[in-house]
């Protein structure tokens, strides 16, 4: 770039900051303008953020967290009872014990499936709740009832919610992000993280290592100075017009929206980066992974681990996509081939999420993020009429807590002899964001936004929380 | 509803109630009631709307209606709840009660459900009420709409209208002062945004400046609403509130698309250029297809009702559709939020959830034809003739496999007979041996859940006919499960001492092997059954069984309709014809969607209009009440008859009445909101008792009244609000009125405003000598190569574009009274660096009348007045030359125009 035109910009700097005529330009960018405002929680909160890992496809509590021996027992021959029971995709034939052993983990000696060796280490801190169930047995609905506890599109997922309850605690980075899987989009896209009828801002913005936050770089041919000065030109133009129209907060606002947006551009790739950390972070995650699949939901943990560090209200990671032309091999949805589908899922699941939670812990985290995992469904104890792999069951599925405010090591309900149905102390997602907005200092029965008539809710008109799981 | 079901108890009560119940109640029952239900049952909490604490609270029943049928546990919501059957409704939600207490409770009601506690104890919480239907009728907005008299104004000149009597009388009440007329060419750019959604050009703005005189104003209204920009504007504007999409949301790979979503978009647009009246706006909207020939109807605007959301994959699909538009034409239209009243009687509204059903059997009296009809004229070419025979093939197809598969229908539901009395026996209270659903799958293959109705149909008809065929079956099914071979017996040597009574062949079939149980007696009907069924001419049981009139003669009619609803429940035909269907389905979306022909997004009225039923809790699987089809009774006034067609010409004509309280109010709010960045109703869409009273009552009502008194005319009314001084103040802010109206409820200014995403698109491809205004045709994503007006972009419901849910673009998932208006950096990262905004601050610098100007300040200038329609001041010379420097490269002049691009000053409209 021609040298003298860097200079004058230098000169226009300097006059920027020697102060312009008539406006106060300090008064119009303090920092009182973020993302989302903060607010204040109803109660002393126990956690102030959110780590929620979404695995869809329906993945099967009996294959890893619910351990069924009775299946075992009982496998190949007929559910008693159901012989003729019909789910999803039609028939189901006998009962089918989990293809891996289970063994003994942690403290707890909790029963968890061998296919996860790393996931096992952490027991000890999770809260299991067994005994979920849900409303629908179809992905898309499934997965936006887990979200938003409506199986229709149109109401805010629980991150926008507790955007719209908590704010921002990072002027510099989004609110809410959600992390899409290499794969794709989870069942139903957008509608897993919409902010439903609470204003835009609520949403979250989607990213994921392999795809950053849209418009962040500027054009290559303009320079650091360039862009400053232009900048500056145009916060001078701003306020001198926002300066002849006083009364008008939003010129105000938009002003801070590029503000914010020059401090994004600086933070978030920065954020992103995950080159700055050290090889054995990367090596405790897997992202160099041989297999691809896992070395990219690898770097989306560590990529999760660097947002919440930066105060990130709510992230989702999501760790599989929605349905592909085959059943089970892109998500967790194993219709036909449970043993083939698992062998490949688990491993990209397994190592990352638990170093991502592993982190988390060794750098004290964990006291302020709350660690949930969901699916949308479970699966059926029996295997799916001429297939080895099982059909959908919304009435039972395990989820589970840990973290901010979570007593570890414990098991909320359960599902009868062979999982087929949450018989103790049924839970539903009502139940688990009623205690999720708890630990977040908010009374879900509280937490409202009228819209077409009605106070609404995160929680409908349901649920409770599932105190025996709290610290 | 509810006073029937009062009737009904009245009659068992604590009058006539035998000591020991009362005994019974007081040991077993009340105790139970204290300590499980009270506390959210109770004049403590009335969840539901409930109260458990008193005999006259049950027997008001809660939001769902009765939950206690005195001497009938099997039909009581309460035993329903506490027995856990269903998922929806448990109670206490929190645990099942123990095994005593309900037993206690469900015994309670057996016996008739004796209570003492004659009067309840005072409501110590707020129950919120709805409205009555009395009271509705004196609602500001149910009221009828009389022309309330213009208010005298001391000292009031010419130039203002009635418009500006009513805001300025209630001014001066207040002791604010309107604001002083804005500057001419704040006022051309005003306009030109507001009816066009574009900017004026810097030689326009002037040509007013020169000579801004009243006439010179109107006439610049006049050729602004002249132009086809006033509809592209405008019919946007209808676009959010009728939730216009191109596709459906369907989440999974496939065809989604709505293939003629755009020709009612252009129905729309249409409608605003020609000023089409609005009350005929509506009728077609809602019933074109029902309006004789000689009107002349557009059938593309029934794609108010067509282009929402489809619900598949949702069990629910059928009542949701209907939903989705009882809610869209419920808050766009009359703003009402009718479907809440879906679930339980509306719970502030004089809305019950009676009228709710009323309304959906009007509108789910129709159909979608696949054959849908040409609107247009398409040129005679190759591709038009290709099209058309690959379609009449495709339809051909189509039109094949319903007859097949109405043939197949028929066929099974004989084949299946066995079966189907099997599934008759286990759905029966005495025989079940199941709980929960029953299965479908049979060794012998899948039934159909409409099969075991139609067979229950045949045998109730043919026994009410007299007939002996299934006399035996009507005497078995009775009978109780326990000692049922014994008393089976019995019944069979009584027949056999009648025998005329009887069909000969089951007679003879159960002699020879009497039923342990009935689902054996089932086996042995239906093989008499089979049997008949082979010689399917002979007279007797074949003979009813093939009856032109039998159930099973499953019609065309119903199996062509089955086959398009593509859900698994309630159906004639098994899911693989369904599946076939959705290919062919599928295959002629496809060739629409691209074809060269347009077609309207039509509907039609179904062959039998559906007799309506109240679905309690508006679950699909608990029909309770029928209702006739019928207008809301809040609209009573308008229309009160019960219809005998499906009623959709008369609902469509109550709402364009100008009897109709609502309409002409509502919209006349919707266009006051586009003109003011407010409504005088703040609740566009809700003008019920939790929407916001207006704030200027007689205003509303005056331009209500006005409107319809000239004609229903949008362009009329745009013309009236734009000539008042009301709408020509400017925006400055008065402090003092500020202190005391910082909102600006009384109009003492006018509110500036932002522009939203389309207007702001269009705006930057306009400076940018980009932008394309041509009318019509299909939509297409807005990437960064689409420079057509933003109201032709592609929506996809499913994947909304970053773009459009970053700039807070309507939400296509339902109707939308206003944009919801975020400030957020992500537009800003969009406005610095997206290569579209780059884009169009290139284009400016190309346009020939600033490409060619080399002077610093002339070309400072002229990018002023081709983006900011006004010359710099000298300060703002100052500004650029500092910024620019001496000789600024084509990428500094780029930056530069980029700058203004993203100006407030651009962004905002004063």
């Amino acid at each position: 770039m021609n040298p003298s035109i860097d200079l004058t910009r230098r000169h226009f700097l300097g006059q920027m900051t020697t102060g312009l005529t008539g406006v106060a330009l300090s008064r119009l960018f303090t920092s009182e303008l973020l993302a989302a405002p903060m607010r204040q929680p109803h109660f002393a909160p126990k956690a102030k953020q959110v780590l929620q890992i979404f695995c869809p496809g329906g993945a099967s509590h009996m294959d890893l967290w619910d351990h069924k021996p009775m299946l075992e027992k009982f496998h190949g021959t007929p559910m008693p009872g159901a012989e003729t029971e019909v789910t999803f995709q039609g028939k189901n034939g006998n009962l089918m014990k989990s293809p891996w052993p289970f063994a003994p983990a942690g403290r707890s000696g909790k029963m968890i499936s061998t296919m996860l060796p790393h996931m096992a280490k952490h027991v000890d801190d999770m809260a299991f709740i067994h005994s979920m169930t849900s409303r629908t047995n179809t992905h898309g609905p499934g997965c936006i009832y887990m979200n938003s506890c409506f199986t229709r599109e149109g109401f805010p997922s629980a991150g926008s919610w507790v955007s719209y309850a908590l704010g921002s605690a990072n002027e510099n980075l989004p609110t809410y992000i959600a992390i899409q899987d290499v794969r794709g989009e989870p069942p139903n896209g957008k509608a897993n993280w919409s902010n439903g009828f609470l204003s835009a801002q609520h949403q979250a913005v989607t990213m994921a290592a392999q795809q950053p936050l849209r418009n962040l770089a500027r054009p290559a041919s303009i320079t650091d100075d360039g862009e400053r000065a232009t900048r500056e030109f145009l916060k001078l133009i701003n306020a001198e017009h926002a300066a002849a129209h006083p009364g008008n907060d939003e010129l105000r606002a938009r002003m801070a929206a590029y503000e914010l947006a020059a401090k994004m551009q600086l933070t978030a790739p920065e954020v992103s980066d995950l080159a700055r950390e050290p090889a054995h972070v990367h090596a405790l995650y897997g992202t160099g992974d041989s297999n691809k699949l896992k070395a990219a939901y690898a770097k989306n943990c560590l990529l999760a681990r660097r947002f919440l560090e930066q105060g990130v209200r709510y992230v989702s990671l999501y760790c599989s996509s929605r349905a592909s032309a085959v059943d089970g091999l892109l998500n967790w949805d194993a219709h036909k081939t449970l043993k083939a589908d698992y062998d490949r899922h688990c491993p990209i699941f397994d190592q990352p999420t638990a170093a991502l939670l592993a982190d988390l812990k060794q750098r004290g985290m964990l006291n302020d993020v709350l660690v949930v995992w969901c699916t949308e469904f479970g699966r059926m104890p029996t295997h799916q009429e001429g297939t080895s792999g099982r059909d959908h069951n919304p009435d039972a599925f395990t989820t589970w807590m840990m973290g901010a405010g979570v007593k570890g090591g414990v098991s909320f309900g359960a599902t009868d002899d062979f999982g087929r149905r949450s018989v103790v102390d049924v839970a539903t997602v009502y139940e688990f964001y009623a205690t999720v907005l708890h630990l977040l200092g908010l009374d879900h029965e509280k937490l409202t936004f009228y819209h077409n008539g009605a106070n609404r809710r995160l929680t409908d008109v349901h649920g409770h929380v599932l105190k025996s799981i709290l610290a | 509803m509810k006073p029937l079901a009062i009737l009904i108890l009245a009659s068992s009560s604590a009058l006539a109630a035998d000591p020991a119940d009362i005994a019974f109640f007081e040991q077993k029952v009340r105790p139970v009631l204290v300590e499980h239900c009270y506390e959210c049952h109770s004049d403590r909490k009335q969840k539901g709307g409930l109260r458990l604490d008193s005999l006259p609270g049950w027997q008001t029943g809660g939001d769902s209606g009765a939950v206690i049928v005195p001497g009938r546990p099997e039909t009581s919501l309460l035993v329903e709840a506490i027995h856990y059957k269903s998922e929806d409704l448990q109670m206490p939600p929190k645990e099942r009660l123990p095994a005593e207490a309900i037993a206690a409770l469900t015994e309670w009601v057996r016996r008739g459900a004796p209570d003492p506690r004659a009067t309840a104890p005072a409501t110590g919480g707020e129950k919120i009420v709805a409205m009555t239907l009395a009271e509705a009728r004196s609602h500001w907005a149910y009221r009828p709409i009389v022309a309330p008299p213009v208010p005298e104004l001391p000292g009031a000149t010419a130039n203002l209208n009635a418009i500006d009597r009513f805001v300025r009388v209630r001014l001066a009440r207040e002791g604010l002062a309107p604001n002083a007329p804005a500057d001419p060419r704040t006022l051309v750019r005003r306009a030109y945004l507001t009816l066009i959604g574009l900017p004026p050009s810097f030689d326009r703005v002037e040509q007013f400046a020169a000579n801004p005189t009243p006439a010179a104003l109107t006439e610049l209204v006049d050729q602004l609403l002249a132009r086809p920009e006033y509809g592209q504007r405008w019919g946007r504007h209808w676009l959010d509130v009728a939730r216009y999409s191109d596709t459906t949301e369907k989440s999974v790979d496939g065809e989604r698309r709505i293939p003629f979503a755009h020709t009612y978009r252009d129905y729309v647009i249409e409608s605003f250029n020609q000023d089409r009246p609005f009350n005929r706006f509506v009728l077609e909207q809602i019933a074109a297809d029902r309006l004789p020939p000689e009107a002349r109807p557009d059938l593309r605007a029934l794609g108010f009702l067509t282009v929402g959301r489809r619900f598949e994959g949702n069990f629910e699909a059928p009542e949701l559709i209907i939903d989705d538009r009882i809610d869209t034409i419920g808050r766009g239209v009359l703003g009402l939020t009718l479907a809440c009243a879906r679930c339980h009687d509306h719970k502030f509204d004089a809305i019950p959830t009676a009228d709710y059903y009323s309304l959906s059997g009007i509108l789910a009296s129709t159909r979608e034809p696949m054959d849908l009809p040409e609107v247009g004229s398409a040129p005679a070419s190759d591709a038009v003739a290709k099209y058309r025979s690959d379609r009449a093939a495709l339809l051909a197809e189509y039109e094949k496999h319903v007859d097949t598969t109405t043939a197949t229908a028929r066929r099974r539901v004989r084949e299946l007979a066995p079966e189907y009395l099997r599934y008759l026996v286990e759905e029966s209270p005495n025989h079940r041996t199941v709980e929960g659903f029953i299965p479908l799958d049979t060794p012998r293959g899948l039934l159909v859940l409409r099969g075991a109705p139609a067979w229950q149909r045949l045998i109730e008809a043919s026994l009410k006919r007299g007939e002996p065929y299934f006399a035996l079956w009507s005497k078995l099914i009775v009978l109780p499960s326990a000692g049922f071979a014994e008393k089976a017996r019995a019944v069979i040597a009584e027949a056999a001492r009648e025998p005329s009574q009887y069909d000969a062949r089951a007679l003879a079939a159960f002699a020879e092997r009497p039923p342990a149980t009935m689902l054996e007696a089932a086996d042995t009907y239906g093989a008499v059954i089979t049997e008949a069924l082979k010689t399917p001419e002979a007279p007797g049981l074949s003979a009813v069984i093939n009856a032109p009139d039998s159930p099973l003669q499953f019609t065309r009619d119903a199996v062509a309709e089955d086959v398009m609803r593509f859900v698994t429940e309630a159906q004639i035909v098994a899911r693989r014809e369904l599946e076939a269907a959705r290919k062919i389905h599928e295959r002629l979306t496809k060739l629409e969607a691209t074809g060269p022909v347009d077609r309207a997004q039509a509907i039609n009225v179904s062959a039998a209009p559906i007799n309506p039923k109240i679905l309690i809790r508006g679950d699909r699987g608990k029909p309770g009440q029928p209702v006739p089809r019928r207008i809301p009774q809040l609209l009573a006034s308008v229309d009160d008859r019960s219809f005998t067609d499906d009623g959709r010409l008369e609902f469509a004509e109550a709402l364009a009445s100008p009897k109709n309280p609502l309409t002409a109010r509502v919209i006349v709010n919707r266009v006051w909101q586009q003109h003011f960045g407010r409504g005088l109703v703040n609740t566009a869409d809700n003008f019920g008792a939790m929407g916001e009273p207006p704030s200027h009552p007689e205003l509303l009502d005056h331009l209500a009244s006005w409107f319809i008194g000239h004609g229903w005319s949008l362009k009329a009314l745009h013309r009236y609000i734009l000539a008042s001084a009301t709408w020509q103040q400017s925006s400055a802010v008065q402090p003092a009125a500020m202190e005391k109206d910082a909102n600006n409820l009384l109009l003492w200014r006018m509110n500036p405003r932002r522009l939203e995403f389309e207007a702001l698109r269009d705006s930057l491809l306009r400076v940018a000598g980009r932008l394309d205004t041509r009318l019509g045709g299909r939509s297409a994503p807005l990437d960064d190569e689409n420079v057509r007006r933003a109201v032709y972009g592609y929506t996809d419901r499913f994947r909304i574009p970053a773009l459009l849910r970053n700039f807070d673009g309507a939400n296509p998932d339902q109707s939308i009274p206003r944009r919801s208006e975020t400030i957020h950096p992500l537009q800003a990262l969009y406005f610095l660096n997206s290569p579209f905004l780059r884009a169009q601050a290139e284009n400016v610098n190309r346009q020939p009348e600033i490409a060619e100007l080399l002077d610093v300040r002339e070309r400072v200038a002229a990018l002023y007045q081709r983006i900011l329609v006004r010359r710099p001041q000298t300060e703002e010379f100052d500004l650029a030359r500092a910024y620019l420097g001496p000789g600024p490269t084509d990428a500094q002049w780029i930056q530069f125009a980029q700058v203004l691009l993203l100006s407030n000053e651009f962004f905002f409209c004063d």
